[in-house]
């Protein structure tokens, strides 16, 4: 006993020194300065602005916010040092004396570099930057302006990093290192927004107007984040500018995409909104269908306190019934048929945040904001053949019809503390009370509706120490999901090591998940295209444990070549057991069967510009597997969505100071599907009647039995700034101050066919089909004021 | 051609439809045979029917067996057909249907307790009363029909409970109702019929069957008819 106390009191007084000496440099260079970067011009905060204290090794970079801080400056009369590629460097002298200073906002002014790659694509920030975070995917938001191909979807543009991959060409629902869809979140100026997809292909709800900045962790993220396990995609929306109206508008034959920024009493303000609705299907055809978004934000500084309102609204209608495209079937036999989705679903958000400099050195964050979902998406299928051989006329009917409403209102704050040596550490909290309305219903049975609430409340701190080229971080989160007992913690580590041109990166955590997702792929007559939450109340929570080594190393001054490994362990996962028919009566909870799952990977990445041409390309290998005991013995089987090679690309040259012309590649593994062995009578009964009918149905005795093939898809994209001619003068017309003109080629590599599927045609085979036959050639028009 | 990954073989067997009906009418039960077949082996003119199946249903307490013959119904389609045999409500059956060169099929079904009402009244344009519900029935399907043609469907899943209050509309277009039928279904037939088909190919379906050594179902449907005076 004695020993061990002599032991302790040894390490303690040990302890004590480092601690001491750790803190003797905050001792004697006790000052630090912090502030926010903005544009002269618009008022809006920069991203990615590096910070110097001249004479000194001491920096920083502008964060999402556009907020710095330098610590541990020694006083005295200082030079600050402010730079971007996109503005003129800018010097101030500050006479710090051993004084904290809060510099408020420092304004760069643009520049334009004339030939450059980089005057296109990074007007704002970088391509693709690369911060501390051991494994995000950051894309100025002017790439999709200036990718015509991307069709100005953020999610389209986020398939071309090589942490994702999909699962079906026409789901918008993507997955990231081997975890399901409904693990990924997506905020919107930090309000978490559910099923942020427009429905069968119109991609993501995010007029790309309208964002500031995009960037995606893929994993190993900090404490500070939680609430899904496998990716959090965060969209800053643009906060208007400060002394002109200016926007973009771009009018189409079914219907427009605008944005407008403008300076609003002593605040900045941005409208944005789109509107899509097909004209031929719904006029002509008598389809409805209608996909809109629109967005809103203010924002006022009240002294050193800055205030964002945001609003977002989305709605998606559709009406369709492939029926009505069939005027040119002509099979005897086929009496009747109808097969399609009736779909609603609205979506909107409403937050309040605040971002408060208390001191120089501390900062308080906080954020309210509700949240919410609904969908009624019916699926059906009525095929009506007559029977040849008993001579009678069958019908076969199927229909799904899946019902969920998820609201949200959340309460977060936290502080962050910018300590000496580049020390931040932040703390915090966030609550989230949820309330659930779900009703899955199958071949017309009611179904079971379930009303549910629940609490997610957790807190967080997250240290972060920067040791000259050494960057550690180490965080944890707990989190206690109401009304259940007892808190989970969730351990967070990474560091970041400078060596040279060399960055060697590392990260692990432990993540958990209280919501979940029915999948409903298999079931739904027409692909899966939104996410039906429902809480894991009473159930163990999603689990996901992250391992992931990088290597980031300039081979030029804009050129960084990255590879990163990762290993991720799903030791829980749920699969909703659909082949279990008494779902009619049973609650979610009670279908869900409790499986694990495994994925590993390798990504690399080229990325930055060379000369005209800038972009990136990548290349990945993973591997995704699940496991569930009562399906396929347990056996392991490829997950959907798992691509085990996956090669893309996305480059622009800048041809001319007035065009860019731009290719994106994909070369990927083929989806794992479900090839039938065989087929039997799936029968029918009419009580009525006393009559009993038939029709056929695949046996598949194996999920994902086997891969398509390679899949690949080479587009072309032009953008041209018009100096003349019609549409020209018609911006100036309208007294636009621009205009521009975008062409797309898609499908290039048409002679190499896609499947989509395959199925059996006697005395021919198999016959795979793909959507695409021949390239399609389109071309845009905007104006921008 | 998309490279296989897990090797998975087609598996031989027949496919049956075996349906008891309690509604005081002898012969109204029947099978249906056919066979599962591979699908390259699919062509628009063959015949899945197995029309030489030895097909019998064994009364499971008295062991009292039946024999049904295979008969070409041109309003039913080809079916196994024995007119003396009338299930009784709450008695078991147990199906074995035999081959050549096919595994042989076991099934049993129970018959449920015959539909009951309580409580049943008429207010304007709708008919409203209790459905009694038992264990032995996984659903029931409920059929007002209306004068002039047309009638009004619900279906009822049983949750467990007693009973449960039903209220069918009448549309404006249609006469007063006269005869209303439940049909109850047992839970293996339940499960069977409420089993999802997409018809998406390359698709993985779980198949739902209630037999054992082959496909399809076995199950019993008990009818209850009430003539009404509103």
């Amino acid at each position: 006993m004695i020993k061990s106390r002599i032991i302790s009191h040894t390490i303690f007084k040990r302890f004590l020194l480092l601690y001491f000496a750790y803190l003797s440099p905050s001792l004697l260079f006790p000052s630090t300065i912090s502030g926010y970067v903005a544009d002269v011009e618009t008022g809006e905060t920069i991203i990615g602005v590096n910070v110097i204290v001249e004479g000194t090794e001491l920096g920083a970079s502008t964060d999402i916010n556009g907020f710095f801080v330098v610590t541990g400056i020694p006083e005295g009369n200082i030079t600050l040092r402010f730079s971007h590629i996109a503005y003129e460097e800018k010097r101030e002298n500050v006479d710090l004396g051993a004084k904290n200073i809060f510099l408020e906002t420092v304004l760069l002014v643009p520049t334009m570099l004339e030939g450059e790659a980089i005057e296109v694509v990074a007007n704002r920030g970088n391509i693709i930057k690369t911060e501390t975070d051991i494994a995000s995917f950051q894309a100025d938001p002017v790439i999709l302006r200036e990718v015509p191909q991307l069709g100005k979807d953020v999610f389209e543009l986020v398939k071309y990093s090589p942490s994702v991959t999909i699962g079906d060409e026409f789901s918008p629902l993507y997955n990231v290192r081997g975890s399901d869809p409904s693990e990924n979140l997506v905020q919107l100026d930090g309000m978490t927004i559910y099923n942020p997809q427009h429905l069968f292909g119109y991609g993501a709800i995010f007029n790309p107007l309208m964002i500031k900045n995009i960037e995606m962790l893929v994993g190993g993220f900090d404490a500070e984040y939680g609430g899904r396990n496998a990716s959090i995609l965060y969209l800053t929306s643009r906060e208007g500018h400060q002394s002109e109206v200016h926007g973009e508008f771009r009018p189409s034959i079914s219907g427009f995409v605008g944005a407008v920024e403008f300076p609003a009493g002593k605040g900045t303000a941005m409208l944005s909104g789109r509107f899509t609705s097909d004209i031929v299907t719904r006029v002509i055809m008598g389809m409805g269908n209608l996909w809109a978004d629109f967005n809103g934000s203010y924002q006022r500084n009240f002294g050193d306190t800055r205030v964002k309102l945001s609003a977002f609204f989305a709605r998606d209608y559709i009406d369709f019934d492939a029926a009505r495209y069939a005027f040119y079937y002509d099979i005897p036999e086929l009496r009747d048929y109808s097969v399609g989705n009736r779909t609603n679903a609205l979506n909107r958000a409403f937050g309040l945040r605040t971002r408060s400099i208390l001191t120089p050195k501390l900062v308080l964050e906080t954020h309210v904001y509700g949240s919410a979902f609904d969908v009624d998406n019916q699926t059906f299928l009525r095929v009506v053949v007559e029977d040849t051989i008993n001579n009678i006329d069958v019908t076969l009917m199927n229909e799904t019809d899946m019902q969920n409403t998820i609201s949200d209102v959340t309460l977060k704050a936290n502080f962050s503390y910018f300590t000496f040596w580049s020390q931040t550490v932040k703390v915090g909290f966030e609550s989230n009370d949820y309330r659930f309305s779900n009703r899955a219903s199958l071949q017309f049975t009611e179904g079971v509706k379930t009303r549910d609430s629940a609490q997610l409340l957790s807190f967080f701190i997250q240290d972060q120490v920067q040791l000259g080229p050494l960057l550690a971080k180490a965080g944890i989160r707990s989190a206690r999901f109401f009304p259940e007992i007892g808190w989970r913690m969730e351990p967070r580590i990474s560091s970041s090591l400078r060596l040279g041109n060399i960055t060697v990166k590392t990260a692990w955590g432990q993540y958990r998940q209280y919501l979940s997702s029915m999948n409903t792929a298999d079931v739904e007559v027409t692909p899966q295209s939104v996410d039906y939450y429902y809480p894991l109340k009473g159930m163990t929570p999603l689990f996901s444990e992250h391992t992931i080594v990088g290597v980031e190393s300039k081979v030029s001054d804009r050129l960084e070549l990255t590879v990163t490994g990762y290993l991720k362990d799903l030791p829980t996962l749920y699969r909703y057991d659909f082949g279990n028919t008494r779902q009619a009566i049973l609650t979610h909870q009670a279908l869900l069967e409790q499986g694990k799952g495994r994925a590993r990977g390798v990504e690399t990445m080229l990325r930055g510009e060379v000369g005209r041409l800038s972009g990136w390309v990548a290349y990945a290998y993973s591997v995704a597997e699940r496991s569930f005991p009562g399906f396929q013995n347990g056996d392991w089987y490829l997950a959907d969505g798992d691509q085990t090679h996956s090669f893309k690309s996305l480059l622009m040259l800048k041809v001319t100071p007035d065009i860019t012309a731009s290719t994106t590649l994909q070369l990927t593994s083929g989806f794992p599907k479900t090839f039938e062995t065989g087929w039997v009578s799936k029968y029918t009964y009419d009580p009525v009647t006393n009559l009993m009918g038939e029709f056929f149905q695949y046996l598949t005795p194996a999920k994902n039995n086997v891969r398509f093939p390679t899949r690949m898809f080479l587009e072309l994209g032009w953008k041209k700034k018009l100096r003349a001619g019609f549409g020209y003068r018609l911006s100036e017309y309208l007294g636009a101050t621009d205009s521009y003109l975008t062409w797309t080629v898609q499908n290039i590599l048409f002679l190499r066919r896609n499947p989509m599927g395959y199925f059996y045609i006697p005395e021919y085979g198999y016959y795979g089909y793909g959507i695409l036959s021949l390239p399609i050639v389109s071309a845009g028009y905007s104006i921008k004021f | 051609m998309p490279t296989e990954l897990i090797e998975t073989e087609f598996e031989k067997g027949l496919n049956v439809f075996g349906l008891l009906r309690d509604d005081g009418i002898s012969g109204s039960s029947f099978i249906r045979v056919e066979q599962a077949i591979k699908v390259d082996e699919f062509n628009d003119t063959m015949s899945v029917d197995i029309r030489n199946a030895d097909v019998t249903i064994m009364h499971n307490a008295s062991s009292a067996t039946y024999s049904f013959q295979f008969e070409e119904d041109t309003a039913r389609g080809n079916l196994f057909f024995n007119p003396y045999f009338t299930p009784a409500e709450g008695e078991t059956y147990t199906l074995t249907v035999k081959a050549e060169s096919f595994p042989t099929i076991f099934a049993s079904a129970t018959i449920p307790q015959r539909p009951g009402i309580q409580n049943s009244s008429f207010s304007e344009k709708s008919y409203n009363f209790d459905l009694v519900m038992t264990e032995d029935t996984g659903m029931y399907e409920v059929y007002l029909f209306l004068e002039g043609g047309g009638a009004v469907y619900e279906k009822v899943i049983n949750d467990g409970k007693e009973k449960k209050k039903l209220s069918l509309k009448i549309p404006d277009s249609y006469g007063s109702p006269y005869l209303l039928n439940i049909y109850g279904y047992d839970p293996k037939l339940t499960e069977y019929t409420n089993a999802a088909v997409t018809l998406r190919w390359n698709t993985y379906q779980e198949t739902v069957t209630t037999v054992e050594g082959g496909y399809g179902a076995f199950g019993a449907v008990t009818v209850f008819s009430s003539w009404l005076n509103p």
